[in-house]
């Protein structure tokens, strides 16, 4: 039951984000996701609840339910949930937008298909420009995982506790990806872009070496060594966090 | 030899006079072909900040000091992380090695030396009336753990906070990898020098707790070291007898530094079991547990061995080196030289407008340049004394050996100058 729950929230938090990170990054979708002007709510009857927009600003994702949704899914469980984001079980059920529902199957599921392709390990990529949006999504994702994680899974909650408070700053040296975590009063948040402050730094020489360590190529002990990555500051909080993202791969495979 | 004389080294230099390192880094990419990691555990590269600062790999020792495999040669303040004490080939501990070796090591039964050293052990620890001996720290933790619960038919242990044990599965923090939740189901953590967090463990699972481990005095990693406060021996001794809990001691780190009776006799208090490793042989691998008789028995009841544990070598350098350290009243002796580093070091950061501050025992000491809480700064200023031929490490405590001179110890507090003027010039008078 924690695990499904768990899944629920890192598909509508992070899954979701993902999502609108490809639609406003990967050349196939730019332009195109600019075209849509729909607001996709999902609720998890008995669990969590989110939503993704996409509009000529852009697309943009959240939390609990949206203002204005064109299409309002129902999924009868966490369970239900997850394995509609696995492509997988019974559809969910359209209580708003059913004559929209055309989008959800093509647009949407051509979306979601491209962040399959995008995130699957061992991908041979056409492109240097598609491999580094690979691994800006899979820097994304860990770095959206982590509050997530500290809060509902129960080993994570443990190392959580035991992370000292401050922020990480997490970047790639090529300026190709810039994001930070922080514990605050015993809570965990996230972000991107530069932090105000920086407790500890996980730096990655370029996406090209955070790709290395990210797909387990090589370990965060051979890369600090061989110069492709680089901690600094309090330690702990760089060792606690990195174990947190470790156990995304439990739930996001 | 003063800052000025590095150039003359034969290892390369960068503009700034500080080392490089280019053969540990090839041999760091070799051994990352065919060793997970390149390089595990506590001699991996994370804790080396900035990691560029710091060689990986090392061919020669001698005395306090060693020589990375790029030619430079640095004055050693981590001791091998502990091991050694009486400094690296010293010729009475290798000469009774060597002795021994030529006439048996590990065999097929056991050697008379290893009744000799539990003898001498038995002698010289006022808590002893038997020994144990194995390889490792962990080892020995394992089987006070083991001992405690033979001993008592509980299931828990008691742990402080950040306290180190080794790295079987029970004494590791949830979450690391190969974990399981059963692994921590049984070890209860507390805050270090908390009474009131000990009772109340004891209170709350009364009946069944086993064991209390705790190192002599909380030398935790990355954090100010704390010594114990007034009285708190005293009440936890109290409190583990009133719950009939074995009072275990890991006195891996910090045993025959402080006191030759072990860790206990300095602060005054009796533990059931000390563990002992790393100074113990000098170098050469052996631990040991010593106990009270009323747990002869308990710990005679468990299986614990080890294809290695037998070894006479290391057994014999243990003698040696414990009757070696006693001839020479070494925890004096580390406790005087490490006070006249401190000091000087003290004094040298504050001539550059830096607090450095100490904890721990001077024999061991952890520092903190506090100007900085992120601790980059003080990382920073580690890395240019290493640069510079003092090998300093950010985030553990230091050792300090018999081996180390008052030469050497001028020689630091030059190379520490030089750090200070460096992390200066880099920082300004921001932090990092």
């Amino acid at each position: 039951m924690e695990v499904d729950m768990i899944q629920a929230r890192l598909n509508l938090e992070v899954v979701l984000g993902l999502l609108a990170d490809v639609a406003n990054t990967d050349p196939t979708f730019r332009e195109r996701s600019r075209t849509w002007a729909e607001t996709v709510a999902f609720k998890a009857l008995g669990g969590p609840e989110g939503w993704i927009r996409f509009s000529p600003e852009g697309a943009t994702h959240g939390t609990g339910k949206p203002d204005l949704a064109t299409i309002r899914l129902i999924l009868f469980s966490a369970i239900h949930l997850n394995r509609m984001f696995r492509n997988e079980g019974l559809p969910p059920i359209p209580v708003k937008g059913i004559g929209r529902l055309s989008f959800m199957k093509k647009e949407f599921t051509e979306l979601g298909a491209r962040l399959q392709t995008l995130t699957r390990p061992g991908v041979t990529f056409c492109s240097r420009e598609e491999e580094q949006l690979s691994t800006k999504l899979m820097l994304s994702a860990a770095v959206r995982a982590v509050p997530i994680l500290a809060e509902s899974d129960s080993v994570c909650a443990k190392l959580a506790a035991a992370t000292p408070e401050g922020t990480l700053e997490i970047k790639s040296l090529d300026n190709g990806f810039a994001g930070w975590i922080r514990k605050a009063d015993g809570k965990f948040t996230s972000g991107f872009g530069a932090p105000e402050q920086v407790t500890a730094r996980m730096h990655f020489r370029d996406l090209d070496a955070a790709r290395i360590v990210l797909t387990g190529k090589e370990t965060g002990f051979a890369a600090i060594g061989l110069g492709m990555m680089r901690v600094e500051g309090v330690i702990p909080l760089v060792d606690n966090v990195s174990l947190i993202m470790d156990r995304l791969e439990r739930y996001l495979a | 030899m003063n800052t000025a004389d590095h150039d003359k080294r034969d290892g390369m230099v960068d503009g700034e006079g500080g080392f490089i390192y280019p053969q540990s880094r090839a041999l760091l990419e070799r051994a990352c072909r065919v060793i997970p990691g390149g390089i595990y555990g506590h001699f991996g590269p994370p804790p080396c900040v900035p990691p560029e600062a710091y060689p990986f790999f090392s061919d020669w020792a001698e005395g306090c000091r060693f020589r990375d495999v790029d030619g430079h040669e640095f004055i050693d303040y981590m001791c091998a992380y502990g091991p050694m004490i009486l400094g690296y080939k010293n010729p009475v501990v290798d000469q009774a090695f060597r002795q021994q070796a030529e006439k048996n090591d590990t065999g097929s039964l056991a050697a008379p030396v290893m009744v000799e050293l539990a003898e001498y052990l038995c002698d010289l620890i006022p808590i002893a009336d038997w020994a144990f001996f194995a390889k490792n720290g962990a080892d020995v933790t394992n089987l006070a753990v083991m001992t405690a619960r033979a001993a008592t038919g509980r299931r828990k242990i008691i742990a402080i906070k950040g306290g180190y044990h080794g790295t079987t599965p029970w004494m590791q923090a949830p979450g690391h990898h190969g974990l399981i939740a059963d692994d921590w189901a049984h070890v209860i953590r507390i805050p270090w020098n908390d009474l009131t967090a000990l009772q109340q463990a004891l209170e709350e699972h009364a009946g069944d707790v086993a064991g209390f481990i705790s190192s002599p005095y909380h030398h935790p990693v990355f954090a100010d070291n704390e010594l114990p406060a007034p009285g708190y021996w005293d009440g936890v001794s109290q409190l583990l007898r009133r719950h009939g809990v074995v009072f275990i001691i890991d006195d891996v780190r910090a045993g025959f530094r402080l006191h030759l009776g072990g860790s206990n006799e300095l602060y005054g208090f009796k533990p059931d079991l000390i563990c002992f490793s790393k100074a113990i042989g000098n170098g050469y691998p052996i631990s040991a547990l010593v106990g009270v008789e009323s747990l002869r028995k308990d710990v005679g009841r468990v299986f614990h061995t080890g294809s290695f544990w037998f070894g006479a070598g290391p057994m014999a350098a243990a003698l040696a080196t414990v009757k070696e350290l006693k001839r020479l009243d070494a925890p004096a002796m580390l406790r005087e030289t490490g006070e006249k580093l401190l000091n000087g070091m003290v004094g040298v950061a504050r001539s550059h407008g830096y607090n450095l501050k100490v904890s721990g025992e001077p024999s061991m000491p952890y520092l903190r340049i506090t100007d900085d809480p992120t601790l980059t700064l003080h990382q920073h200023w580690c890395a240019e004394c290493t640069r510079r031929g003092a090998y300093f490490t950010s985030h553990h405590n230091w050792f300090i050996s018999t081996a180390h001179t008052e030469k050497d110890i001028q020689e630091t507090l030059d190379i520490c100058d030089a750090a200070f003027k460096a992390i200066r010039k880099r920082f300004g008078n921001g932090t990092a």
